[in-house]
């Protein structure tokens, strides 16, 4: 029982991670309608520039970890969604309006290119970083056994959380999230209306790669290890998450990747690490099967 | 109508050529200020196509499309697409109508109001903590400051759209399903919902594209009212193109027949109604010496 319960919650904080990025593949896909093949190197730039940040803040003499941690979050954001934004503008942008494949190349290059860019800067090597947030919480002590949730993991899911309601907030709320969800319903009578259709796809490039580097970030400090081709597996994970709870559904997204998350960690903890992938994507391609949509996507409405 | 007219919409030599189909032949009018000007023309005249060359769907081949609006004229068929309906303020409807489907009434009208929303908001950051803070219990201490550092300009704005389009929303009455997701309405009222959220950008030319299209006929008489009040009330200028000619004859100051890309006459609907050509287009060559006998218009 004990030991379900961490693994659960290791799930859940690895689910986490995997939903930051999909939200960012889900986003790009409901709006322009394509997948953005380099979102996972984009997460990976994320982790490297919350490395950089945190080796440069620690030369600098600044420990106090929550300080630390703070400037570190701003500044990987910072430069990750400049990266999204700077993505779009040279690779995608200048291919609107061709045919459907074009962008999908483009950006499969850009992954490529990304992926190279990083290697030849920092190296092939792994990266790494000490764990920063130690300690534990016991949650449940009992004769039997008892439950511990590491700090590392509380702060994992609690930032997820507090994330996921501003992020909701912004799309429900605001006039960016309505103009977002304007361009995505009938992105031509946006334009009709005044609403500047290419800023508002940069910004939807901004926000998933501000979700990426906090992913990214998470990724650091969860596993203390980045290097440069991380950024396709946990792509690919992440695509799947969003392919899971049905592609352009932001809930679903979220609930795909902790999905995904959990069921890794389960797998992994009751029969194999080694197949914790296999039984990952056996359960996308289940889902697939019976729900083609994906678990929360709606099928597709014909524009009248 | 002795009255100064002012014009609001030049167009010269349009011509739109889809390869070897010229779709628009050199039509040349002008729109006046709070007239409604009326298109009308046999289906594929180029009525449609018109309203999309106005509104940035397609470059024109040729021609030159003038907005005078109150103090300056823009060139239409060079603008940016989004810019037409954010700064000349030409808006359109659809034929085949184009709501936001899954958007309530409401989210459908303050898309509308994306524009100023956006710039005061700061790309919405400081509007969200505004948003989030005017709503916490913390509502008086969190106001002052933000009204110290300019947030609250966003909260008012945003009241501002808010009452705005509810005005819009109560005109077309709508106002108590505001809270309804759009594709929910009956074919009717999405109809007046688009003309409200277009309306909602304070437009300075209305573009109808058959707006009385698949109405009952008292749903096309309070549109007939509605489109009179938005001319007198608001000083809109509408462009409209029906089929409906219950509609055309009784609201429209001015009629421009279009046939076959060309336009072939131009009048007040009295004008028209007796215009041989514009009979001949509608019923026919043979038509014409009947109607010319019996001595009566196209009226229906």
């Amino acid at each position: 029982m004990g030991y379900f319960l961490e693994q659960l919650i290791n799930g859940l904080s690895l689910g986490s991670i995997y939903g930051l990025i999909a939200i960012g593949y889900t986003m790009v896909y409901g709006i322009i309608g394509m997948v953005n093949f380099a979102h996972g190197e984009v997460f990976m730039i994320g982790a490297f520039h919350a490395v950089i940040a945190y080796l440069v803040l620690q030369a600098l003499g600044i420990t106090l970890l929550p300080v630390a941690l703070i400037i570190v979050l701003v500044v990987t954001i910072f430069l990750t969604s400049a990266y999204g934004w700077t993505i779009e503008k040279i690779a995608y942008r200048p291919l609107r309006g061709s045919f459907r494949l074009a962008p999908l190349i483009s950006a499969i290059g850009m992954s490529v290119l990304l992926q190279n860019y990083v290697q030849l800067l920092q190296e092939a090597r792994p990266k790494s970083v000490p764990s920063l947030i130690q300690g534990n919480i016991s949650l449940i002590e009992s004769e039997d056994f008892s439950v511990s949730i590491s700090y590392l993991r509380l702060f994992i899911i609690i930032a997820t959380v507090v994330l996921m309601v501003f992020f909701t907030m912004l799309i429900t709320k605001t006039a960016l999230g309505r103009s977002q969800r304007a361009c995505e319903q009938d992105m031509k009578m946006a334009t009709l209306l005044g609403i500047n259709v290419d800023r508002v796809i940069s910004l939807t490039f901004v926000i998933g790669a501000s979700l990426a580097a906090v992913a990214g970030l998470m990724f650091m400090l969860f596993y203390g290890v980045v290097d440069f081709y991380m950024g396709f597996i946990a792509g690919v994970k992440a695509f799947s998450a969003a392919v899971l709870g049905g592609i352009g559904s932001l809930p679903g997204a979220m609930l795909g990747g902790i999905l995904l998350g959990v069921i890794e960690s389960l797998f992994s903890a009751y029969f194999s690490v080694e197949y914790k992938d296999l039984a990952a994507f056996s359960v996308l391609v289940l889902v697939l099967i019976f729900r083609p949509t994906g678990l929360l996507g709606k099928p597709e409405v014909e524009k009248v | 109508m002795v009255q100064n007219l002012q014009p609001i919409l030049n167009v010269e030599h349009l011509t739109m050529r889809f390869g070897g189909l010229k779709a628009i032949d050199d039509v040349s009018f002008t729109a006046y200020q709070n007239h409604i000007t009326a298109i009308i023309g046999p289906n594929g005249a180029g009525k449609t196509t018109l309203f999309n060359c106005l509104t940035g769907f397609y470059k024109p081949t040729v021609g030159r499309l003038t907005l005078c609006s109150s103090n300056q004229s823009m060139l239409l068929e060079q603008m940016e697409g989004f810019k037409i309906a954010k700064d000349a303020k030409v808006v359109r409807t659809f034929q085949n109508i184009r709501l936001f489907p899954a958007m309530t009434l409401l989210e459908n009208m303050m898309v509308s109001q994306h524009d100023g929303l956006m710039r005061a908001a700061g790309y919405n950051l400081t509007g969200l903590l505004s948003r989030t803070a005017l709503g916490s219990e913390l509502k008086n201490g969190w106001r002052k400051i933000f009204s110290k550092i300019g947030l609250s300009y966003y909260a008012r704005l945003e009241k501002e759209a808010l009452d705005h389009c509810c005005f819009w929303l109560d005109q077309v009455g709508l106002l108590d399903r505001a809270d309804e997701i759009a594709s929910s309405l009956s074919y009717g009222a999405q109809r007046r919902l688009e003309i409200a959220r277009a309306m909602c950008t304070r437009p300075v030319l209305l573009c109808l594209d058959e707006p009385a299209a698949g109405l009952n006929p008292r749903e096309s008489s309070d549109l007939n009212v509605l489109l009179l009040k938005i001319r007198q009330e608001h000083k809109t200028s509408i462009l409209l193109i029906e089929h409906d000619m219950d509609v055309v004859m009784k609201i429209s100051d001015q009629l421009i027949v279009l046939n076959y890309g060309k336009k072939i006459a131009q009048g007040t609907p009295t004008e028209i109604r007796q215009n041989p050509q514009v009979i001949e287009a509608y019923l026919g060559h043979t038509a014409v010496q009947v109607e010319s006998n019996n001595n009566s218009g196209i009226h229906q």
